[in-house]
């Protein structure tokens, strides 16, 4: 398996038509201020903001608003790991949120309405996520759409229209326990949200960097026709990355159930863009190839804490959204500013 | 192969329209394109949105007065109201059939000037839940949104005592309705000398409403009520107040079916009521009037209904039956 994956890895190097690798493996400097701001540039941000708020805000640093900042982060964490795939792919998945909205209504509507048990209703709400995506993944590839914005623009409607449909535009409420678990509670202090976070983010890290199929998603950012014709099964790595962001879409909707006691089919609204925001703050490019799990928790952290520490402050809700938006584009432009260093 | 392709795409259309138009039919939300109508007048109801209860409880009360008062009903609404746009494409398309009467809820002002030509055209416009600053309009039929500030603040401040500490969750900020509720709030709260500590937006959702009272319990612990300007949000708000143990009253403004619920099951404190059926109802009631020449006041207001743990559970039960769930 190791062996299989250098072997890909260097594949990958040759592709990319010859460029030496990223500065930051040249041993030649010792120490370069570019490979660091790529690596921990994100992180600085996040420490950065911290202290500012504990500054403006003292009790931020409490251990207690340090655990709300994990759950609050929690859905957004899970719906930006799912959209760190597509974007490494240079594609994006603008549905989440819809599905994160229909699957936790199908959830609901087995376990709620038609009283099965909460086992099965899990299995629902997570498999309608996965085969929400899949679609989204067989329409990309099958139909040949030029673009995911397009597919995924699509069924960004059809997976809301849905969930509208089924519930009658009424919210479900009255989840039992099981369902209920991970969004709702703690263990000792720290929320099982969270730890559900960092399980899944393991999870990704390994799959991303020691998997084939992980290489491969990296491969198709990089350069997607080099990668075809490199033998690389692009359409079935393809719907691989939109299955999983889909899932975890779900994943993300049954800690939204916890959190609210109930599944609506208006949940999740924009919250596709929150997703994009973390993953690109996080240090991944739209131009794919580029992204990593820890930069984007790392970016889904800096907007709850922003989020948290603007509330504590006591900021009105309009500066908010400015400071928000300003952040994001800072963000972006660090990116392309490591962009340009890279292409001299 | 292309053009099987294309026959199959052309077929596949079809079907979905077909299908679509069927739907509709069985539907008989659009009972104006059914024949038999003639004589009868026409009135045309629009909705601003389709994505919540509130508005199908406003469609069922003006789909129970085509019935009731015998006319050619049309109803229409725009999938969300977040989209403006969506409810003027309606109406225009809507003008070209020349109703007798329409009932609009409108989401902003933007839609003024389509409104407008309707008058043009001497066709009643009868605005309900949303007024507009639009001096041509036939009547507004809603609630005083300000005043149900207020009902709230005067409920909620009914237990306090003067220098206590009330928090409140705002809707999407700009938008009238969360800021003319709050601002009845404010003006009640002034008045009997209760701080508000934190006044937060949470756009009308839940799940950012649990978020955001979480932050502001950390930033003022000692916070003895919540106000919040809608019932999704009073949900939230009860999630972190309880996640926490505490046991602070919550009021919200709307009367959903999961909030009476909740107040019948001793969660939320209470919610103060709007009734989107009788908005629908009316709103048709009157319109009929309009076309018949009589007069009609130019505000009918709606009363709001406080709802507490005592008569929460019947409104339930009467939502629930109009819902038919």
């Amino acid at each position: 398996m190791e062996e299989r994956v250098k072997d890909i890895d260097e594949k990958i190097e040759e592709q990319k038509d010859g460029k030496p690798p990223k500065p930051s493996k040249d041993p030649k400097k010792k120490w370069d201020a570019r490979a660091v701001l790529d690596k921990f540039g994100a992180l600085f941000g996040l420490i950065g903001l911290s202290v500012i708020l504990t500054i403006l805000a003292p009790s931020f640093i409490t251990i207690d608003n340090l655990m709300n900042v994990a759950r609050q982060a929690s859905i957004n964490a899970l719906l930006s790991l799912g959209m760190l795939l597509p974007i490494i792919t240079a594609g994006i998945d603008l549905s989440v949120g819809s599905i994160l909205a229909l699957s936790i209504v199908l959830g609901g509507i087995v376990t709620v309405s038609w009283g099965m048990s909460p086992v099965v209703g899990l299995i629902v709400l997570l498999l309608a996520g996965a085969v929400a995506g899949l679609i989204n993944g067989l329409l990309l590839t099958k139909l040949r759409l030029p673009h995911p914005f397009i597919s995924t623009l699509g069924t960004m409607n059809v997976y809301r229209g849905l969930a509208l449909i089924v519930t009658g535009a009424s919210p479900i409420f009255g989840f039992p326990l099981l369902i209920n678990y991970v969004g709702q509670e703690s263990i000792n202090i720290v929320p099982v949200s969270f730890i559900l976070v960092i399980i899944v983010a393991v999870l990704m890290h390994i799959f991303l960097n020691r998997t084939a199929t992980g290489r491969y998603i990296y491969a198709i950012g990089g350069n997607k026709e080099a990668a075809r014709l490199s033998g690389i099964p692009v359409d079935r790595v393809l719907i691989i990355v939109y299955t999983v962001s889909g899932f975890m879409a779900a994943l993300g909707g049954l800690v939204l159930i916890g959190r609210t006691n109930s599944a609506s089919p208006i949940a999740g609204l924009t919250y596709e863009l929150d997703a994009i925001a973390a993953v690109i703050i996080g240090g991944a490019s739209f131009f794919g190839g580029v992204g990593t799990v820890v930069g984007t928790l790392i970016g889904a952290l800096i907007i709850a804490v922003l989020r948290n520490g603007l509330n504590l402050i006591g900021t009105s809700s309009d500066l908010q959204t400015v400071v928000i938006g300003i952040v994001i584009i800072l963000a972006v432009y660090v990116d392309v500013l490591r962009r340009k260093g890279t292409k001299k | 192969m292309t053009k099987i392709k294309y026959y199959l795409l052309t077929v596949f259309l079809v079907a979905i329209l077909t299908l679509a138009a069927c739907a509709e039919d069985g539907d008989a939300s659009d009972s104006s394109s059914s024949a038999g109508g003639e004589g009868k007048p026409i009135i045309a109801v629009v909705l601003k949105g389709s994505d919540q209860e509130y508005f199908k409880l406003a469609e069922a009360g003006a789909k129970q007065a085509f019935e009731d008062f015998d006319v050619n009903g049309t109803f229409q609404a725009a999938s969300t109201q977040t989209n403006t746009t969506e409810i003027i494409n309606i109406l225009e398309d809507l003008l070209v059939e020349e109703p007798d009467a329409l009932v609009a809820m409108p989401s902003t002002e933007e839609q003024t000037p389509v409104l407008q030509r309707y008058r043009e055209k001497d066709i009643p416009v009868l605005l309900i839940d949303t007024d507009l600053d639009w001096e041509e309009k036939t009547t507004y039929i809603g609630t005083n949104n300000y005043t149900a500030g207020q009902e709230a603040a005067k409920l909620l401040s009914s237990d306090l005592s003067e220098g206590d500490e009330v928090a409140i969750l705002e809707g999407v900020s700009g938008a009238a309705v969360s800021e003319e509720r709050v601002s009845g709030v404010n003006d009640v709260m002034e008045e009997q000398g209760i701080n508000i500590v934190a006044s937060q937006a949470a756009d009308f959702d839940r799940a950012k409403a649990v978020n955001t009272m979480e932050n502001i319990l950390t930033a003022h612990p000692d916070i003895q009520g919540v106000f919040a300007a809608n019932d999704e949000m009073a949900m939230g708000a009860f999630e972190a107040v309880s996640a926490q143990n505490l046991d602070i009253p919550i009021i919200g403004v709307d009367g959903t079916s999961d909030a009476l619920d909740s107040i019948s099951n001793g969660g939320l404190t209470a919610t103060v009521a709007q009734s989107p059926y009788q908005m629908g109802y009316q709103g048709v009631e009157n319109a009929l009037k309009a076309i018949e020449g009589e007069m009609i006041d130019k505000e009918i207001d709606i009363d709001v209904e406080i709802l507490t743990e005592e008569n929460a559970g019947e409104t339930l039960d009467e939502i629930n039956g109009i819902l038919e769930k």
